[in-house]
């Protein structure tokens, strides 16, 4: 019974301590822009109130619902292709140095690269559809994965390893059971700066075609000034950012529980 | 085989690490032999190649000069009817595995079968049986070290050779795991090299220690050491043992006090 009382105290704790600052801080912020607006009166053209961009998400939610989910398509699966893609380089290249040696150069140019400049060129390539969004969530999560995977494969005990030695271990037994395990916590952190990148990815790939995706509502609502609808889906793209990187964080917390670095 | 004269015998062991500095001579010339079930430290002074040597005899490391003999083959053949178990300083347990999957691994990889009843065994021999189902974060310094230890008897080594394996534990936690040792040297008579620099700790455990000098290591002395077995826990107050540790000691200093 006294162990039930504390751990709902506790419970009661970490909301008090973790999730009421940052709320609170939020509805500040949203209650002074409000003041703000009404005092000076401005223009719904020039900036909208937070009422009048929550009243034009509510009134039309399924728009914004159908847009949000495009972006989140495209964002979901160029980060799978890129991160998949990376994974499978970077086992090359912790296999054979060589293999590093001749790759990772081309590596560093794609990341050098900036990714504004190439996408009209994938829209001339790849057409209008969700393929050159995909693609250019590829190229721009691509990087922080490869990086990370090469170091966790590589960074393994050198003594573990020799203990592997002891036994004869085949190459393959040494990927599987010592270098890709110890490569996880290092991908986890890499999906922390490649997911909120993929959302970055999809809403270039948007600007540059397609009448999709809040990307081109963004494009769209900015050359009609219509403040409201813009404002909404930028707000709708930080949620789902919010979104996608605690889904990562879960699954982190399950699979790594036996981190530090977590 | 197991009629040669010698479980382990190291025949002019000489080694070289090529560094971007020019080369680096760790031991030089080393000779010792070991027979079966015997138990001998290696003792020398930080940096002196024990590790190296030790390496060379697992044949983790192929020497540049001389050979070592496993049963009177090969090392490197020895390595391939995997009858060596290593514990070093490191417990090198993998974090994403409990106790019992990491006593159990390296014996699948070595091709042995049935190893959850062995490993069952093993673990139970150093008293860590309800602790089978914990992940080594969950664990003390000196549990996860004697999961080091039965993950290296789950092998059902010949051959037992240890890196310091005391070494970054508490003074308390140490000393129970000397005599842990002596018990399961005493009831398995399993051959041992240990390299320590406790020179406490080689004269409670061996049957004879090989003193080695400084860079490049080779031996200066080596010494019986005909303290009456069982050792028990009193045995360290007895005159004997003070004199064999003054008697290191003195090996020790005399190599230092040469080379100045």
């Amino acid at each position: 019974m006294r162990y039930r009382e504390t751990k709902l105290g506790q419970k009661s704790l970490i909301v008090f301590y973790y999730l009421l600052p940052p709320i609170t801080a939020l509805l500040v912020v949203l209650v002074i822009w409000e003041i703000c607006i009404r005092i000076w009166n401005t223009p719904i053209y020039i900036a909208p109130s937070p009422t009048a961009v929550f009243n034009r998400i509510f009134t039309d939610p399924i728009f914004f619902l159908s847009h949000g989910s495009v972006t989140l398509g495209e964002a979901m699966s160029g980060f799978i292709l890129g991160a998949t893609t990376a994974f499978l380089a970077a086992l090359l290249m912790a296999h054979a140095r060589f293999l590093e040696r001749l790759l990772l150069p081309i590596a560093i140019l794609i990341k050098v690269t900036p990714i504004v400049a190439v996408a009209p060129m994938f829209v001339i390539w790849f057409g209008f559809g969700m393929l050159p969004k995909v693609l250019i969530v590829g190229l721009i999560t691509f990087f922080p994965v490869l990086i990370n995977a090469i170091a966790g494969l590589k960074s393994v005990n050198s003594d573990t390893l020799d203990l592997f030695h002891s036994v004869n271990a085949s190459n393959k037994e040494i990927f599987l059971k010592l270098r890709i395990p110890n490569a996880l916590p290092y991908l986890f952190a890499a999906f922390r700066i490649s997911i909120p990148l993929s959302v970055i990815g999809a809403v270039v790939g948007e600007w540059f075609s397609g009448d999709k995706g809040l990307g081109s509502v963004i494009m769209i609502a900015h050359s009609n000034l219509d403040m409201p609808t813009l404002f909404a889906a930028i707000i709708i793209l930080g949620l789902t950012g919010i979104i996608l990187t605690f889904i990562s964080s879960y699954f982190e917390s399950k699979l790594l529980f036996w981190s530090d670095t977590g | 085989m197991s009629e040669s004269l010698f479980h382990i015998s190291v025949n002019e062991l000489s080694h070289l690490f090529k560094t971007d500095h020019g080369n680096l001579n760790a031991i030089v010339n080393i000779n010792i032999n070991v027979a079966h079930g015997e138990f001998i430290s290696v003792i020398g002074p930080s940096g002196c190649g024990k590790t190296t040597l030790l390496k060379c005899i697992s044949g983790l490391i192929n020497p540049t000069n001389g050979y070592v003999l496993i049963d009177g083959s090969e090392v490197r053949e020895s390595i391939q009817e995997k009858s060596i178990g290593i514990v070093f300083q490191d417990p090198c347990l993998l974090p994403w595995k409990t106790v019992i999957q990491n006593v159990e691994l390296l014996a699948t990889l070595n091709g042995q079968n049935n190893t959850s009843s062995l490993a069952v065994a093993t673990l139970d021999s150093v008293g860590l049986t309800e602790f089978k189902d914990y992940y080594p974060f969950q664990l003390s310094g000196g549990m996860k070290q004697r999961v080091s230890l039965a993950r290296a008897l789950c092998l059902q080594p010949s051959v037992l050779l240890m890196d310091e394996p005391l070494g970054s534990l508490d003074e308390l936690t140490r000393s129970n795991l000397r005599h842990e040792l002596t018990n399961l040297w005493e009831s398995t008579r399993k051959t041992i090299v240990l390299v320590t620099h406790s020179i406490y700790e080689a004269v409670l455990l061996s049957d004879r220690i090989v003193v080695m000098s400084k860079r490049p290591g080779s031996i200066v002395g080596e010494l019986d050491i005909e303290l009456e077995r069982p050792r028990k826990g009193t045995i360290e107050e007895s005159k004997e043992f003070q004199i064999y540790v003054r008697m290191i000691k003195e090996l020790l200093t005399l190599d230092s006090s040469d080379e100045i």
